[in-house]
């Protein structure tokens, strides 16, 4: 809201003037609930809550690399205890580095706020309302808990990326050479950059669903068409790559102008595709980030069109050997091509069309929308014949270069046995290198290795490519918030704990195996009726798993957030839906003031929201900044193995009795609560560990003894069936006889007898970390 | 390319481990630890198993598996001292009075083998800078590990199962 004031006299003791104005720039308007102690935290104000975690989850630094060479007085040599030339020390420099990641995380999506916010301004207005439906009152969790803003329009979240911009600049500032030196100050500074992302990704998400009609936490959102073998042969073929939808839903409005929704096939990889079929179930996903290389060398694409975010650096060079005309839509990656926003689009397409030019920068959606599809139109007749994989005799003939030299396996991050598929290429047999196809994460080190000029992801991708066509997938487009009406079905079980837990599979697509893994992970929490909640790439991953009857997730499972659902919340941005659901809990459910009152309802959500992250193929910045942002509300993550190249866990003592205290808030006693969730950020060496990892991560203080009896259950299940035997540290996760679970009570007894188990004779306390929380009468020891 | 890191791109820092080629020699790492414990991980195939299962009953060596291993531990008959994640068994060994087993003393040596190298390698880097004074790292992996102070070679599955055997012969012979 914008305020004018004229007066038209204006006399004081000391002035007397005539025809006063004030123009007010924006008027927040105030909302029902008062403010609480911490309106928009700046980067030490959450401090104490941050040390309050990191109390119980101790940092164990990974380093990555040994030097620090981020100054002109480096490289310096930090291990073994030395320190930099300017005193910093290995644990600092790592946090620095965990910081330095989660910044740029959260700077990316505070500038995609940013960007999508000036498109949607310009077409929409700053008036537009911003509106989830009837069933989303409680429209910006984050938003409101972090800056007490509760926005209404579009021009109300400028005022939210200006904040969040104003903390990543003073976050990224902390990382200069001779800044902070702590490594807990580092790490509270993490924790900070995280939960600025979260508000960031909500801006996002809340200003595009309302200003293009995404489903508004529709559990029912249409079920869309997913994998290489979804496109109808003989079409053109427009590829969208990205996170920033604006340019592909240009595509797709143009194409429906143009009467065209038939006559080309519009798919994208990555957050745009999953972007673009909420706004339009006709669109397809080809894959994930995994499918990028592999999809633009198949050739099939005759116009590819990038935003921002996670687009191969090279992706001209690849573009330009299959002929396809790349259009860049954001001024974040220009790719060296020539800016053609303000030109004749009659032109750029002849240019385009002609082969004149190999690509554009148009930072006009409308305008890269209309030049995409008339140029793919044109182009697709005469291009069909250039490029694509290699085919099987292509494939014959090149392995025989191979001179077995492992180059490609010792560039290969998964350690594939890559030499010995192509050796058997040269003596005939393909089926070894297709095998490799599902655990190639497409990065294509091995090429560049290899000595004789070979591509093995090439020839990998070439060996499977008979199979494309029946690569043909469902996945449920992205929903995008969680119902208010979900969260009172669902409060009550969750935090007494009779649903065991949300398990929310995120993130990037470099995974260390298949990407059926995350597939099965999630099959394997749906029967067990968890929540699973999913974004993004992995999002697309699960929906390329079939499970053992052939079956999609997505077509057996519904996507209510309820037990047994699946929750497909939409691409990156929307995973602040699913922390903003545990926010939701705190406020709807239990009834916690929210308006800028971060550490109660973190502390709330820490102690008695059982969920889990399981970010399987986390790879960039963003996703260390979405974790961290997890990490602050105290919900634990799990990375796959690559992740301990994030350089910094999280973890929890269980043999520390003295760490899993916490404040009784009836009484103002401090007891002792159990070592859960046991670990903050960890990685599992297998899926099988993740998914032993999972029942426990989702135990809380506060679970009744149904609860905790019913997460226990599933713990000792998957531990018998993975690991062998009970585990060592049960007779730390049962309290009382009544949480034991009656099917294996027997069992169960005999262990904790011979471990010199003792019930406990507390009873389950009212858990906080904060001793404000702790009720009138009761006095924090 | 014995001593190099397999991983082309891994960088060892300015002190890289000494190459462990001769199974006596590692034998007698294990033998003469006063603390050592064993760090499992899933990627250990059948012969690897056995290898270390011997090895762990001549010296008594605690094992700390890793990964699920447990499970094919169980299954010939040897029940690990610990099942932990490798990235728990790191954090533990950092701290000097650790003790894997209670009663004995914290670890003076760590034996590494069978955890994906992603993990392990930024585990042992860890360690070689916050362990340093109370641990000492062996990896007894099949690819070579620059961090630990003492690590095998490079080598392909047969060598590295044969490589182990000889090891626990060594173990055994006392």
């Amino acid at each position: 809201m914008k305020l004018k004031v004229t007066i038209d006299e204006l006399i004081t003791d000391r002035l007397r003037a005539k025809g006063v104005e004030f123009n007010i720039g924006r008027v927040i308007e105030a909302w029902e609930e008062d403010p609480g102690p911490t309106p928009m935290p700046g980067i030490a104000t959450l401090r104490s809550w941050d040390r309050a975690l990191l109390t119980k989850y101790h940092p164990f630094y990974l380093p990555f690399c040994d030097l620090c060479c981020l100054c002109t007085m480096g490289k310096c040599d930090l291990s073994g205890g030395k320190r930099g030339a300017c005193g910093i020390g290995m644990a600092a420099q790592q946090s620095r580095i965990v910081l330095l990641a989660a910044t740029m995380g959260a700077a990316t999506h505070a500038g995609h706020l940013r960007h999508l916010l000036g498109d949607l301004v310009d077409r929409f207005g700053r008036d537009q309302t911003l509106d989830l439906g009837s069933s989303v009152l409680l429209e910006a969790p984050h938003a409101r808990l972090v800056t007490g803003i509760k926005p209404k329009t579009l021009g109300d979240l400028e005022e939210i990326a200006a904040y969040c911009e104003e903390e990543i600049t003073q976050l990224l500032s902390c990382c200069h050479t001779g800044q902070e030196g702590d490594p807990l100050d580092l790490e509270s500074k993490v924790l900070h950059a995280g939960m600025i992302d979260h508000v960031a990704l909500e801006g996002s998400d809340l200003a595009q669903i309302s200003a293009y009609s995404f489903p508004k936490g529709d559990a029912e959102a249409p079920l869309v068409e997913c994998g290489p073998g979804c496109l109808a042969p003989g079409k053109p073929v427009i590829l969208v790559i990205g996170h920033n939808v604006p340019p592909a839903i240009a595509i797709a409005d143009e194409m429906h102008e143009r009467g065209l929704d038939d006559k080309i096939e519009v798919c994208g990889i990555c957050c745009t595709a999953l972007d673009l079929t909420r706004y339009n179930a006709r669109a397809k996903i080809i894959g994930a980030l995994s499918q990028q290389l592999r999809f633009i060398r198949s050739g099939v694409a005759d116009v590819i069109v990038v935003d921002e975010q996670c687009i191969r650096n090279d992706v001209l060079q690849e573009a330009m050997k299959t002929g396809a005309p790349l259009i860049v839509t954001n001024a974040k990656n220009l790719q060296g091509l020539p800016d053609r926003t303000k030109d004749d689009p009659d032109g750029i397409v002849r240019a385009l069309a002609e082969g004149k030019e190999p690509g554009a920068a148009i930072l006009d959606p409308d305008k890269a929308g209309e030049v995409a599809v008339r140029v793919a139109m044109e182009i697709a007749p005469i291009r069909k014949a250039t490029a694509g994989l290699p085919d099987r005799a292509a494939i014959l003939e090149a392995a025989k270069a191979c001179t077995g030299c492992f180059s490609c396996m010792r560039a290969c991050p998964n350690d594939r046995e890559i030499t010995a598929a192509v050796t058997a290429a040269a003596e005939g047999d393909l089926a070894p290198l297709a095998a490799l196809y599902d655990a190639c994460i497409g990065c294509d080190r091995c090429g560049g290795a290899c000595p004789a000029g070979l591509d093995p992801h090439d020839l990998i991708a070439g060996a499977y490519r008979s199979l494309f066509p029946a690569e043909r997938y469902h996945i449920r487009a992205g929903r995008g918030p969680i119902q208010d009406t979900e969260i009172r079905a669902v409060g009550g079980p969750i935090v007494m704990g009779e649903i065991p837990g949300v398990v929310a599979t995120i993130g990037c697509s470099n995974y260390p195996g298949s990407w059926n893994d995350v597939g099965s992970m999630a099959e394997e929490f749906l029967k067990r009726r968890y929540i699973v909640v999913t974004s993004g790439c992995t999002a697309i991953s699960i929906g390329m798993y079939r499970n053992e009857q052939g079956e999609g997730l997505y077509d057996l499972y519904p996507g209510r957030f309820d037990a047994g659902g699946l929750v497909n919340v939409g691409s990156c941005v929307s995973n602040a839906h699913i922390s903003g659901a545990a926010i939701k809990i705190a406020n709807i459910f239990a009834k916690r003031k929210l308006n800028s009152n971060y550490e109660e309802i973190a502390d709330y959500v820490h102690h008695r929201v059982g969920a889990v992250g399981i970010a399987w193929g986390a790879m960039s910045q963003k996703a260390a900044a979405i974790a961290a942002g997890f990490w602050r509300l105290g919900i634990p993550v799990i990375a796959g193995p690559h992740g301990a190249k994030y350089r910094r866990m999280l973890l929890g003592r269980r043999d520390r009795e003295e760490d899993w205290f916490v404040l009784d808030a009836r009484s103002g006693e401090r007891v002792y609560a159990g070592p859960v969730p046991e670990h903050l950020f960890t990685v599992a060496e297998t899926r099988e560990e993740a998914m032993v990892l999972v029942p426990k991560l989702c135990m809380r203080p506060n679970d009744t003894v149904k609860g905790r009896s019913i997460k226990l259950n599933h713990y000792l299940d998957l531990h018998r069936r993975y690991f062998g035997g009970m585990p060592e540290d049960l007779p730390l996760l049962v309290r009382t006889k009544s949480d034991i679970p009656i099917t294996m009570k027997d069992e169960v007894v005999r262990f904790l007898a011979a471990a010199g188990w003792k019930e406990s004779d507390r009873p389950i306390p009212d858990p906080t970390l904060l001793p404000r929380i702790v009720k009138r009468g009761g006095k924090p020891a | 390319m014995k001593g190099e890191a397999w991983l082309r791109a891994e960088n060892p820092a300015t002190v890289r481990a000494a190459l462990l080629e001769k199974p006596p020699v590692a034998a007698k790492l294990l033998r003469r630890a006063k603390s050592p414990v064993i760090i499992l991980g899933h990627e250990a195939s059948v012969a690897v198993l056995d290898a270390v299962v011997r090895m762990a009953r001549a010296t008594g060596a605690p094992v700390v598996a890793t990964g699920g291993i447990s499970a094919e531990l169980a299954r010939k008959g040897f029940t690990p001292s610990l099942v932990m994640s490798a990235m728990e068994a790191g954090d533990r060994l950092r701290d000097p009075s650790w003790e894997p087993v209670p009663g004995r003393s914290p670890p003076d040596y760590a034996f590494f083998l069978g955890i994906p190298y992603s993990i392990s390698s930024v585990i042992e880097a860890g360690l070689a800078s916050f362990a340093r004074g109370h641990l000492r790292m062996v990896s007894l992996d099949r690819l070579f590990h620059p961090h630990c102070d003492l690590s095998l070679p490079n080598q392909t599955r047969e060598e590295w199962e044969a490589m182990l055997a000889a090891i626990a012969r060594e173990v055994e012979k006392g």
